[in-house]
């Protein structure tokens, strides 16, 4: 059992770690400059310092539906730099670190990033992806995303930039970053759960596409196909934090030409086909159909779509507790941070809300009308009524 | 028994619910794990390094459940959800408190839950619960 002074003696030694990669940071902007952005993300006022233009471009597109030039206080920022584009090199503490997680490997971290000694406590630590580390301060509220060289983002980072730090800011009992998406209404949305390539992406872009060419505000809009912070601080509430949406291969570009010129990536992910590792095609729907695209959403239901190449949707009524064992095991999985209290806020958002599981159908021009409907029963659900046939 | 065990962190995330349903996931496949109501009494002294045999003496005077308990932590080592404590800490004496149990400790695990969607999409959930698969 460690004594008070140990755990104090503890955080003493990991504020150092944040310290000395923050203080490099400062050195990388006096040779290249700063960028700042600001973001209103799920309540928080969130400030993006980048030291250079490098790594402005790439990890700013999917969150530009959130940019605000409003002048309140940020309640959180994240300073983001690379060694190779600003010349500074990262401090040697942290550099003798990394190089030993890389001999060590999951001696020292878990299977998500997350560095042993650094789960809890003030100071949070992920080292993840090609050289990529990512640290937060709980007291202070600041993240700093580093990476060796800008031009080796990984290039599923751009689709949900420093959500790993993300999650460290918002993360609380009742707020929770979590894999799945969202679809809104005029009468509040769904959120979209299930594991990778279960269909939540096919789900998200099959209502997008119905809603393109109504009046803002009216038929089905989209908030996010893949990470969505879920806020139970009173009425369930899902926040797309990226305007992200990946398109699965080649028979998702047919099946939504009309999206396919959108795509940011297609030369580089045709080139990887068949590679099981591949880049998935992406779009930034807020750059495409500004007017599809919204924050944030009520939630009414839990959805859980699974591609069964039927000729109709099927919907069918899910127990909440099977729900929550639907939801969690792929946000668990993704998270670094999420453990006990990430489980507690989704089991607690599953019990709250009615769930289905949706069967797609092999025409996904079927599915936006399965969703409204899915919305209609549980508005019946929650309200206590007996739903129409 | 007098095995010792602990949760490796760096493959498992678990909790135990008010209502008192345990869960545990595996960060390496992705399985989710679901604890009868006695699992979920014996989980947490468990994983805090609790003996079985200690387990056995605290929850029944008689001995009773031994062998299911036994049973119980044997399979969940077998799953990769515990591993053994050395022998250094497994020599310090240990005497669990623990709310005594009458039903046999279980655990479930669900591997693909997308995979029973598939057993019958139109299936709506009635009393019985969720469809289960044919045995």
């Amino acid at each position: 059992m460690n004594s008070q002074r140990d755990i104090d003696e503890d955080d003493r030694d990991r504020r150092v770690l944040h310290r000395v990669v923050d203080e490099a940071f400062d050195d990388a902007v006096l040779r290249v400059g700063i960028r700042s952005r600001t973001y209103a993300i799920a309540g928080e006022t969130l400030q993006v310092e980048f030291a250079g233009d490098s790594l402005v471009a790439p990890l700013t597109r999917a969150l530009a539906h959130l940019s605000t030039d409003c002048s309140d206080k940020p309640t959180a920022t994240i300073r983001i730099w690379d060694s190779r584009s600003t010349g500074r090199k990262l401090p040697m503490l942290a550099n003798s670190l990394l190089r030993l997680l890389d001999r060590t490997w999951l001696d020292d971290r878990d299977l998500r990033g997350e560095i042993n000694g650094y789960s809890d406590g003030t100071i949070r630590a992920a080292y993840y992806g090609p050289q990529l580390l990512a640290l937060y301060d709980t007291t202070t509220r600041s993240g700093i995303f580093w990476l060796d060289d800008a031009a080796a983002l990984p290039w599923y980072e751009p689709g949900a930039p420093f959500r790993v730090i993300l999650d460290w800011i918002v993360s609380s009992p009742t707020r929770q970053l979590v894999h799945a998406g969202a679809i809104a209404s005029a009468s509040g949305g769904v959120l979209l759960g299930g594991a990778g390539g279960s269909g939540k992406s096919t789900t998200a872009l099959a209502c997008l596409r119905s809603g393109i060419g109504s009046p803002a505000g009216t038929g089905l809009q989209y908030v996010s196909d893949d990470y969505v912070i879920i806020d139970r601080t009173s009425e369930p509430i899902a926040w797309g934090p990226y305007s992200t949406a990946k398109v699965k291969g080649t028979a998702d570009l047919e099946r939504f030409p009309t999206l396919a010129t959108g795509i940011t990536n297609l030369a580089r992910a045709r080139e990887q086909t068949g590679n099981p590792h591949a880049e998935k095609p992406m779009l930034f729907v807020h750059e495409q159909h500004p007017d599809r695209c919204v924050a944030s959403v009520p939630l009414r239901a839990l959805v859980f779509p699974k591609y069964l190449a039927l000729d109709e949707c099927t919907i069918a009524e899910v127990p909440r507790t099977m729900a929550f064992k639907m939801l969690a095991p792929s946000t668990i999985q993704q998270v670094p941070s999420a453990r006990s209290q990430a489980m507690r806020c989704m089991r607690s958002l599953a019990m709250s809300l009615p769930s289905y599981a949706l069967g797609l159908p092999t025409d996904a021009a079927k599915i936006p009308a399965a969703i409204e409907e899915i919305i209609r029963r549980a508005g019946s659900a929650n309200s206590g009524e007996r739903p129409t046939p | 028994m007098k095995h010792m065990y602990r949760v490796n962190p760096a493959n498992v995330v678990h909790d135990v619910f008010e209502d008192g349903e345990a869960a545990i996931i595996d960060l390496r496949t992705g399985t989710y794990y679901s604890l009868n109501t006695s699992g979920a009494t014996l989980w947490p002294h468990l994983v805090d390094g609790t003996t079985v045999d200690a387990l056995v003496d605290a929850v029944s005077a008689t001995g009773a459940l031994a062998d299911e308990i036994a049973t119980f932590v044997v399979g969940l080592f077998a799953e990769g959800l515990i591993e053994e404590l050395s022998t250094d800490a497994a020599l310090k004496a240990n005497k669990a408190t623990v709310t005594p149990i009458t039903e046999a400790p279980t655990f479930e695990r669900f591997d693909d839950l997308q995979e029973l969607l598939l057993l019958d999409p139109i299936h709506d959930v009635g009393d019985a619960g969720w469809p289960q698969k044919a045995s």
